[in-house]
């Protein structure tokens, strides 16, 4: 079965309306995340898809809309999960890079369990320059808050934001001649 | 309220929902139109032969300073465009007058928003002209103190002046007299003139017993009077 990358602009925005991808392995809690995130309720219609890996499958390329976020899920307790985003990434579409990817982490608290390193998530975020998002323990206890930045951030990349863009976000983190040299995640509203 | 006038309402409602939503979808459509524009500038950008990674990153900068600069400005001429079109649907529904067309017999009829409005409006002008006022009292003030502030240091420095001055010369004074004190001709003239003063006062004395105990009437006579009170009182020269 031949893959295909998603991009940013190979197909028509629909009006009022946004899709979200959430790759991740499985059983890393994707489906909790996508119900979180349409459990907060928003104006414009919200469709959320899942995949455990990129690229996606092409049979399915032409009933699928455009693309506009893509969210990597890691577990900090899993190797796996670390080696599938990392293996996904590369088939990802540069433009999405700008402000349309987000990555979220789970079971970030518990240092014995740990068996990713979060100085590579952080590399990891620095390098794509994205945000990284943590995921609480408990389910139910902050699962609302990330899948509502996670709206946010989705808001502005779709452009419901009048005049506020990816881009000029980028722009306020922080100067670009500064992203090589600094190890520092950047996550909103933290 | 009758059904026609409800249904009226809920027309205009949903009328105005409609306006809202159809200005939403504009704003939405510049939006994802200039996001496409900006997808085409960099993919000419792009096709340039010969940008280093240096070079590129220093355009980005640019760009980026740009791309903030002018989101700023626009940002700043919509609030501006808002403000102005607020303040122009505010004055046209305080200042609008009846149609001169009108009959005698017609009476004028504004809305209870308006009348409330009005005085409000009425007093703001007031305490604006007030404050104003005051402003430029205040400023006028300013510069006159600014003035006294100035005459008072140009004062405070002649003062300092002075008082250098003065302790110039007493330190000098000072020294003087520390110099008087170590200078051996000066205690010596000193010395020898205490010791004529002695002389003088044993020869005032001696003379004073010679008179007193000369037994002379010395009170008789004028002169010899006066030189008797004369050797009583301290010397004086």
């Amino acid at each position: 079965m031949s893959k295909t990358e998603p991009s940013i602009y190979g197909k028509m925005p629909i009006l009022n309306s946004a899709t979200l991808l959430i790759v991740g392995c499985h059983g890393i809690g994707k489906h909790e995340l996508a119900k979180a995130l349409v459990g907060v309720g928003t104006s414009y219609a919200l469709q959320v898809r899942t995949a455990t890996s990129l690229p996606l499958p092409e049979n399915k390329e032409t009933d699928r809309p455009k693309i506009d976020m893509v969210i990597f899920m890691i577990d900090m307790t899993d190797k796996r999960s670390m080696a599938v985003v990392e293996s996904s990434l590369p088939h990802l579409d540069v433009d999405y890079f700008l402000g349309r990817v987000c990555f979220v982490i789970k079971n970030a608290q518990g240092l014995l369990d740990r068996s990713v390193e979060i100085e590579a998530v952080t590399q990891l975020a620095d390098t794509y320059d994205s945000p990284l998002l943590c995921e609480t323990v408990e389910p139910g206890q902050g699962g609302s808050s990330v899948a509502e930045k996670i709206l946010q951030l989705l808001a502005i990349s779709v452009g419901f934001h009048d005049h506020i863009t990816p881009l000029l976000i980028d722009v306020t983190k922080r100067p670009y001649h500064t992203l090589l040299d600094s190890s520092i995640a950047w996550t909103p509203n933290s | 309220m009758s059904s026609p006038e409800q249904s009226e309402e809920e027309i205009s409602l949903s009328a105005d929902e409609i306006i809202l939503q159809l200005q939403k979808t504009r704003e939405w459509l510049n939006t994802v139109m200039v996001d496409y524009h900006a997808k085409l500038e960099s993919a000419k950008d792009s096709a340039r032969p010969g940008n280093n990674i240096d070079q590129i990153q220093e355009r980005i900068t640019e760009l980026q300073k740009e791309l903030l600069d002018a989101s700023t400005n626009l940002k700043q001429k919509e609030q501006i465009v808002k403000r102005m079109q607020l303040g122009e649907c505010l004055s046209q529904n305080l200042l609008s007058a009846c149609d001169g067309d009108q009959g005698a017999g017609d009476l004028v009829t504004r809305n209870k928003e308006t009348e409330s409005l009005l005085p409000l409006v009425q007093r703001q002008m007031e305490l604006v002209t007030k404050i104003l006022g005051i402003h430029k009292a205040m400023q006028t003030m300013h510069v006159t103190v600014g003035c006294y502030q100035k005459d008072r240091l140009q004062m405070m420095k002649q003062c300092r002046e002075l008082l250098a001055q003065a302790e110039k010369q007493n330190e000098e004074k000072q020294q003087r007299g520390a110099d008087f004190q170590q200078n051996e001709e000066i205690q010596d003239a000193k010395r020898s003139l205490e010791e004529e003063c002695s002389k003088i006062e044993m020869q005032r004395h001696v003379l004073q017993g010679l008179i007193l105990g000369s037994g002379i009437h010395w009170a008789e006579d004028e002169k010899l009077k006066k030189l008797v009170i004369s050797l009583g009182q301290p010397l004086d020269l």
